[in-house]
């Protein structure tokens, strides 16, 4: 193939009407219309070219009448929100006073990471006001010292005890009389899984 | 100079199950794939258990499975060697992971100036800055402060760029010397490049096993031979390599990603539980996880503009049959009505009865940020996009969903709950323990 520019045949540059240049003084662009409605938007074209800006509103059918009218969502704008009302009459004295309700999560969980909820079964410490059924709240990044109450992972079973160290030894002490203290021995298997913080009773 | 530390939770799923039934601590434990199809993790019993009986589990299993290696194996392989020393098997109970990741996190993001979640076990933290400090006796207090909060038990790498503290992550885990905590700043070049020499240039971060392949065939085995090569000996100069290597030198080229991108794919598939054959039930499965993708998409704030659905058999049984449709939405949408309406409409066109379908998935595409919807004059009404109305029943969906529990309100299309036969399989599920209300953990 030669690399002489082509004289004959092709597209060439500069060709054909300008864009821009026809009735509308702006490029142009082919559409699909129903058949029906080609009449009225011709009608329309041609009151918009003679002058633009006086051009009618676009009479299409009813049923469609509604999107041609639907806000522009292209832009917004921020209104200010009034959060009180607008009251005729007494301003009420409460107004200055308003505050944040409160919520039980920011009372009862310091450490809402390390923090679990575990369910009572059984009554081995009633004695402390923890009964079957209630939730306790637990958190594990606290530091298991003699006197807290405890849930402790002993011989593969979960249990909530108070925890006593003394110098005679560790034990996990029930707060019921029907029920005996249990010894940690050296041997036993003990894991401090928690500290409970605080015990959900509902009456 | 910046230094990152990488945080990754050991067996993350196991060591899940281990934090709330605190017995299974010695034991092996294992937890299962989708559909309890092949096993995704194991604790350091299980893992060892399988090493010391030099098992051959032959091939098979996922991708990623390695003759060697108990890990990616199908289930049925190793159910009996499983059960014959007396291992804990469980389904994945995604709820209960999901939960722990995000406190996990959060624990963690405490200790570093910023933080970037990689993955459901994995952040990076930025600590630059503190190399005044005992960067090992700081890691070693991270390490503390999850065992002893969340029970979980993690690694940590520090390093001058994330490659390297990936490695040093790798390390921490496997040479157990270093107890869970190794920090390659404080080595010298000499050490360091012995601890490189012994790891394969497949454990480098970003080396897939493609790159594996050419790397090796170009005579670069260990870390330590990529760490040295030079950039331009590489038979094809890629950039991926060239940053690699210069992480591996210690200047840091990658940095820390502390807002995750939003997704331009969203995906939902996964295998049923037991093989459909009925179209109402396939259908049901589609809306399903067509409702799972239209969730997360209004998560992201987005808006799609393709859906398309797969539907396959399973591909060892014949006939095989595979196919997929895309349909394209006129108005972006992020509504699951719509979604869902598509999503049926182009399975019906895959659809071929009287076959035993395995698999479906659907993927939403062409996704871009929600914002100003540019109307078309000679489209049809957009029920479903930039509608006030159809906006605010999904965000009460969406609501009810993060309130109550997951697919507690949903569409009709979707099925009846307890008549999902296709759903997954997940019969050794342990309680949704932080999540539900009826599931917590009971203490005696």
């Amino acid at each position: 193939m030669s690399n002489t520019p082509k004289t004959h045949g092709g597209k060439r540059p500069g060709a054909g009407r300008k864009k821009g240049s026809g009735l509308y003084n702006e490029p142009t662009k082919v559409v699909r219309l129903p058949e029906s409605q080609v009449p009225v938007i011709k009608e329309w074209l041609k009151a918009r070219v003679k002058s633009p800006a006086d051009a009618p509103e676009l009479p299409l059918p009813k049923a469609n009448n509604a999107q041609t009218l639907r806000p522009d969502a292209s832009s917004h704008v921020d209104l200010p929100l009034f959060s009180h009302k607008v009251v005729a009459g007494f301003p009420s004295p409460a107004d200055d006073n308003i505050e944040a309700r409160l919520d039980l999560n920011e009372h009862y969980i310091r450490n809402p990471e390390t923090t679990f909820l575990v369910r009572v079964q059984g009554d081995s410490m009633k004695k402390s006001g923890i009964h079957h059924g209630d939730i306790l709240v637990v958190d594990r990044s606290i530091n298991p010292v003699d006197g807290k109450i405890v849930i402790a992972a002993i011989d593969s079973e979960l249990t909530v005890k108070r925890l006593s160290v003394k110098s005679t030894g560790t034990w996990l002490v029930p707060e019921n009389d029907d029920y005996t203290p249990i010894p940690v021995k050296e041997e036993s298997n003990l894991v401090i899984w928690g500290v409970v913080t605080t015990v959900m009773h509902s009456f | 100079m910046p230094l990152f530390a990488l945080v990754d939770a050991n067996s993350f799923y196991a060591s899940c199950e281990i934090a709330f039934q605190p017995a299974l601590e010695n034991r092996p434990v294992v937890v299962l794939s989708n559909n309890d199809g092949c096993i995704v993790a194991a604790n350091k019993i299980a893992k060892d258990l399988a090493k010391q009986q030099n098992v051959n589990y032959g091939s098979g299993g996922y991708r990623a499975a390695k003759p060697t290696s108990m890990m990616f194996q199908p289930y049925f392989k190793v159910k009996g060697f499983l059960a014959h020393h007396n291992t804990a098997v469980f389904s994945s109970n995604y709820e209960l992971y999901g939960d722990m990741s995000t406190r996990m996190h959060r624990l963690i993001s405490e200790f570093g100036s910023a933080q970037e979640i990689y993955s459901i076990d994995e952040s990076f933290l930025d600590v630059s800055g503190m190399t005044q400090w005992d960067l090992t006796a700081y890691g070693q207090q991270i390490k503390q402060r999850v065992k002893q909060g969340l029970g979980l038990p993690v690694a940590i790498g520090i390093a001058p760029t994330k490659t390297l503290a990936k490695l040093a992550n790798h390390l921490a885990k496997k040479i157990s010397g270093y107890d869970g905590v190794l920090d390659l700043s404080a080595l010298s070049e000499a050490s360091i490049n012995l601890l490189l020499k012994n790891l394969s240039v497949g454990d480098v971060w970003g080396i897939g096993k493609q790159l594996t392949a050419q790397l090796e065939a170009g005579g670069i085995h260990t870390a330590l031979d990529l760490k040295l090569a030079s950039p331009t000996l590489l038979k094809r100069r890629s950039s991926i390599i060239e940053r690699i290597i210069m992480e591996l030198n210690g200047i840091a080229c990658i940095q820390l990603q502390e807002v995750a991108p939003d997704k331009q794919q969203i995906l939902s598939s996964r295998s049923f539980g037991r093989p459909v054959s009925d179209y109402q039930d396939m259908e049901q499965a589609v809306a399903s996880y067509t409702a799972r993708a239209a969730e997360k998409l209004r998560g992201q704030h987005s808006v799609c503009q393709t859906i398309s659905v797969y539907i396959r058999t399973d591909p060892f049984k014949l006939p095989v049959y595979t196919n997929h449709q895309t349909l394209g939405l006129v108005y972006p949408s992020d509504n699951t009505s719509l979604l869902i309406q598509m999503a049926k409409r182009a399975l019906k066109r895959i659809w071929q009865p009287g076959l035993v379908y395995q698999k479906t998935g659907i993927t939403l595409s062409e996704i871009s940020p929600k914002g100003a919807l540019q109307l078309d004059v000679f489209a049809p009404d957009p029920k479903y996009s930039a509608n006030p109305k159809a906006d605010n029943l999904m965000q009460v969906l969406d609501e009810v969903n993060r309130k109550m529990g997951k697919g507690k309100l949903h569409l009709a299309a979707e099925g009846l709950t307890n008549k999902k036969d296709w759903r997954m399989r997940r019969d050794y599920c342990s309680a949704r323990y932080t999540t539900r209300w009826d599931e917590l953990l009971t203490v005696r």
